[in-house]
C-alpha cells in the first residue's frame, strides 16, 4: 500500500468523502482527488495533509458538463502512475422519472455511467501490462426497475454490467476488479428521509471497502444483508410488484 | 433539498417544527431559499437556530479540522467540527483552546455566533479573544474572509451575531501550550451570596478554572463554595479518553423528580460530600466539559424539560440584586436545582455579545408555572437595570425585551441591513422583537 497511488473519482462528498479519509490513514503515498468544484476538494486536502501527512492533489473535473474532462482525468492517471482507481462518483435528482429531459437524462446518464466507462476503456491497455485496481459502486436502486429513479438506476445497472465486463477482460492479467452494490448510506441525500433500513455509516462502509483492497475480483452488497433483501425484491412476481408504490 | 424536522432546545422548554437542510458542499449553502438559519450543535437552550419561518442549515457535514499551525499558534477549523474533537487533536499536541463552554459536542460555529465564555472570563475573556479569523457565506457578498484587518465591520457582526451575518464556513482559531495533563481542584466555602461575590472577585485573576455553586433554599441562605482549578502537571496522566456521549436531549417520562424536597436533599449531600473532599485532581476532559458526564441531571427534569437562566449583574447593584432574589425566592418559593456564579470583565462590548463587568448568575429551574412566576419577577429587575442577557443560554429570554438588555441591538440590526442586498437573508425569532 505504501508505494501505491490512488485516484478517487466523486471525492466531494458522501462515499467519496469517506473513503479518501481512509485510504489516507492507511497510508498510500499519494492521493489524487477529483470532483467538480475545487472549493469542496481544497479542504478536504487540507484535512488530510494535516491528520495524515500525505500528498493529496486536487483535480476539479466537471464530468458531464466538460468534454474533456475524461481525457485530463486519463493523462492524470497516466502521469502519476496511479494504480488505485475509486468511482464513487454519482448524481441523481428528484425528478428522476421516466419522461425526463433528455439533456438531463443524459447528464445522468454521463456522470454515473459513461465518464466511469470512457475512463476504464483508455486504462484498458495499461492495465493489462501493469497491476491496476478499478472500484465501481453500484446501487441497489439498480436491484429492479421502478417507476421513481429511473435513469440512475439505468445507468447504475448498465454501470454493474461495464464491471462485470472488465473483470472478465482482466482475468489473465496482475490488475483486478471490485464492484460494490451499495445499500442507503447515512449521506446529505439520506438526511431527513423515513426509510424501513437504517442508513449505514459511510466511514465503516470506506472501511470495510479500503481493508478489501487486495483482494481479487470482488462483487459484493455493502451492508451486506442488502444481498438477501435485493434477492427478495428480484423474487417477488411481477403482478404483485407492479403493486407496491416506491 | 430540505425536510421538516422536529426542533429543539437543549432543555426541551421550545419546541418548533420547521425545516432542516444538511449541505455536504458549498454550492448547496449557495443555493439556499430565501430565509435561512445557521444551526451548529443544536445545544443552545434558545430557539436562536431554528425559527418556523426559515429553513435551518446544519453544520454537521463541515467538520474538518483544515489547518495547525504551530509557529503562529493558530488551528484552522470548519464551523461544525465539535469542541470535543478539537480537544482530542490538540491535546496530542500539547494545546488547547482557551475559552471553550462546557459541552462538549457544541460546535465553533456555535461558539463563534454565541460569542461564549469559558472557565474563567475574568482572565481569559469570551470566545471572540481567540477568534484570528473567519470565512462567512454571506448571500451578497459570496465567501468572504473577515478578520480583524479585513471586513472589520462584518467580522464584529459576526461575532455574537447569532448566525444572522450568514454560513460560517471555516475559522482561525488561536490555541495555547498546554504543558498540564489534569487540573487540580480546591474549594473555598461561603455561607452567604454575598461571601461568594467577594471569593470570585479577589480569586478570578489567579485561578484558571473559577465557578461558584450554591445551595438553594431558603434556610441554607444559599451558602456553598467556589470550585477554584488549576492547570497541573502530573506524572499520572488521569483518562481522557474520547466518550461515546448519550443523548442528552432525552428526558424523564410524564414527571419532574426536582421539587423543593428532592433539590434540597441533594444538595445538601452534594454540600457535605464537597465538605469532605475539599480538593480533587480532575481529568482535562472533565474540567473543560463537565457537563459530559451529568446526563442524568438533564434527564431527570422530565419531559416539560428545563428553564435555564443566564445574565450579568453589574458590581454597583450586586447588593440590590441580592436583596431582590432572597425576596423573589422568600415569596414564590421557586424550585432552583442549580445556581451557579462567575466573575466577568470586559472593555470590549460590541452588539449583542454577551459580555460585560461584574457577576455572571446561572440558574436552572424545572419548566413550570411556578418557576417562571418567579423568573418574570426575575426579569422586571433585570429589565430595569438593563443587564445583559445571555441569548444563547437564556431559555426564558422575551425577544420584545432586546432593546433593554442590549442598548446596541438597534444598531446591530442596522448594521445588518446594509449588507442586505437581495430577498435572501438569515433570519431568526430575534429579528422579530
Amino acid at each position: 500500500m505504501r508505494n501505491k497511488t490512488a485516484i478517487i473519482i466523486g471525492a466531494s462528498s458522501g462515499l467519496g468523502r469517506s473513503l479518501s479519509i481512509e485510504l489516507a490513514k492507511s497510508a498510500v503515498k499519494k492521493i489524487i482527488i477529483c470532483s467538480s468544484d475545487i472549493r469542496d476538494l481544497i479542504p478536504l486536502k487540507k484535512h488530510i495533509e494535516v491528520l495524515h501527512n500525505i500528498d493529496v492533489i486536487c483535480s476539479e473535473q466537471k464530468y458531464g458538463l466538460d468534454k474533456d474532462a475524461v481525457s485530463k482525468t486519463v493523462k492524470l492517471i497516466k502521469d502519476l502512475k496511479v494504480n488505485l482507481i475509486y468511482f464513487p462518483i454519482g448524481y441523481s435528482c428528484e425528478d428522476n422519472l421516466a419522461n425526463m429531459s433528455t439533456k438531463m437524462s443524459q447528464y445522468i446518464m454521463d456522470v454515473n455511467y459513461f465518464c466511469i466507462l470512457q475512463i476504464c476503456s483508455a486504462l484498458h491497455k495499461m492495465a493489462l501490462k501493469k497491476q491496476m485496481l478499478f472500484v465501481g459502486f453500484g446501487s441497489i436502486a439498480a436491484s429492479r426497475g421502478r417507476s421513481n429513479n429511473v435513469i440512475y438506476s439505468s445507468s447504475k445497472r448498465a454501470l454493474k454490467s461495464f464491471f462485470e465486463s472488465l473483470m472478465h477482460s482482466l482475468r489473465k492479467v496482475d490488475s483486478y476488479v471490485q464492484f460494490y452494490d451499495l445499500g442507503y448510506l447515512n449521506t446529505s441525500l439520506a438526511e431527513g428521509k423515513t426509510k424501513i433500513f437504517r442508513p449505514a455509516d459511510i466511514d465503516t462502509i470506506a472501511r470495510t471497502i479500503v481493508s478489501n483492497i487486495n483482494k481479487k475480483d470482488i462483487t459484493m452488497y455493502l451492508p451486506s444483508y442488502w444481498f438477501i433483501v435485493v434477492t427478495i425484491i428480484r423474487l417477488i412476481p411481477n403482478y404483485l410488484f407492479k403493486k407496491i408504490n416506491f | 433539498m430540505h425536510f421538516d424536522n422536529n426542533f429543539t432546545s437543549f432543555g426541551n422548554s421550545d419546541t418548533v417544527k420547521s425545516k432542516l437542510c444538511v449541505p455536504d458542499r458549498i454550492r448547496k449553502i449557495e443555493k439556499f431559499s430565501n430565509t435561512v438559519i445557521p444551526y451548529g450543535g443544536g445545544y443552545s437552550y434558545n430557539d436562536i437556530s431554528f425559527f418556523r419561518k426559515s429553513v435551518s442549515i446544519s453544520s454537521k457535514k463541515f467538520n474538518r479540522i483544515l489547518e495547525f499551525n504551530e509557529q503562529e499558534g493558530y488551528i484552522e477549523i470548519e464551523s461544525g467540527t465539535t469542541l470535543q474533537d478539537i480537544f482530542f487533536f490538540l491535546k496530542k499536541k500539547n494545546f488547547y483552546l482557551k475559552v471553550q463552554p462546557g459541552f462538549p459536542l457544541i460546535t465553533i460555529g456555535g461558539c463563534i455566533a454565541g460569542n461564549v465564555h469559558g472557565k474563567n472570563q475574568f482572565k481569559d475573556g469570551n470566545f471572540n479573544k481567540i477568534i484570528r479569523s473567519i470565512r462567512l457565506f454571506n448571500p451578497d457578498m459570496g465567501i468572504i474572509e473577515l478578520s480583524e484587518y479585513k471586513n472589520k465591520k462584518l467580522f464584529d457582526l459576526t461575532i455574537g451575531g447569532l448566525g444572522l451575518t450568514g454560513f460560517i464556513i471555516s475559522a482561525k482559531i488561536k490555541i495555547h501550550r498546554l504543558e498540564a495533563s489534569t487540573v487540580q481542584n480546591k474549594k473555598v466555602f461561603f455561607k452567604s451570596i454575598d461571601e461568594a461575590f467577594n471569593i470570585l472577585k479577589n480569586e478570578a485573576p489567579k485561578n484558571d478554572f473559577l465557578y461558584s455553586w450554591h445551595q438553594t433554599s431558603i434556610s441554607s441562605n444559599f451558602k456553598g463554595f467556589v470550585n477554584l482549578g488549576n492547570f497541573k502537571k502530573n506524572k499520572r496522566n488521569t483518562s481522557s479518553k474520547k466518550k461515546s456521549l448519550r443523548n442528552f436531549k432525552k428526558r424523564l417520562s410524564f414527571f419532574t423528580f426536582y421539587n423543593n424536597a428532592t433539590v434540597m436533599l441533594i444538595q445538601k449531600i452534594f454540600y457535605y460530600k464537597s465538605y469532605l473532599f475539599k480538593t480533587y485532581t480532575a481529568s482535562l476532559y472533565n474540567s473543560f466539559f463537565p457537563l459530559a458526564s451529568k446526563w442524568l441531571y438533564f434527564y431527570f427534569y422530565g419531559k416539560a424539560g428545563l428553564i435555564e437562566s443566564q445574565f450579568i449583574i453589574p458590581e454597583k447593584i450586586k447588593e440590590d440584586f441580592i436583596n431582590y432574589f432572597e425576596s423573589q425566592v422568600k415569596k414564590n418559593r421557586p424550585t432552583i436545582v442549580l445556581l451557579s456564579i462567575k466573575y466577568f470583565k470586559t472593555d470590549n462590548y460590541k452588539y449583542l455579545r454577551f459580555d460585560d463587568s461584574g457577576y455572571c448568575i446561572s440558574i436552572n429551574l424545572p419548566n413550570n408555572t411556578k418557576n417562571r412566576l418567579f423568573l418574570n419577577y426575575m426579569y422586571s429587575f433585570l429589565k430595569n437595570n438593563k443587564c445583559k442577557v445571555n441569548l444563547t443560554k437564556d431559555s426564558y429570554f422575551k425577544h420584545k425585551n432586546l432593546n433593554y438588555h442590549f442598548p446596541d441591538s438597534k444598531k446591530f440590526f442596522q448594521s445588518l441591513d446594509d449588507y442586505k442586498k437581495t430577498s435572501k437573508q438569515f433570519l431568526s425569532k430575534l429579528n422579530f422583537k
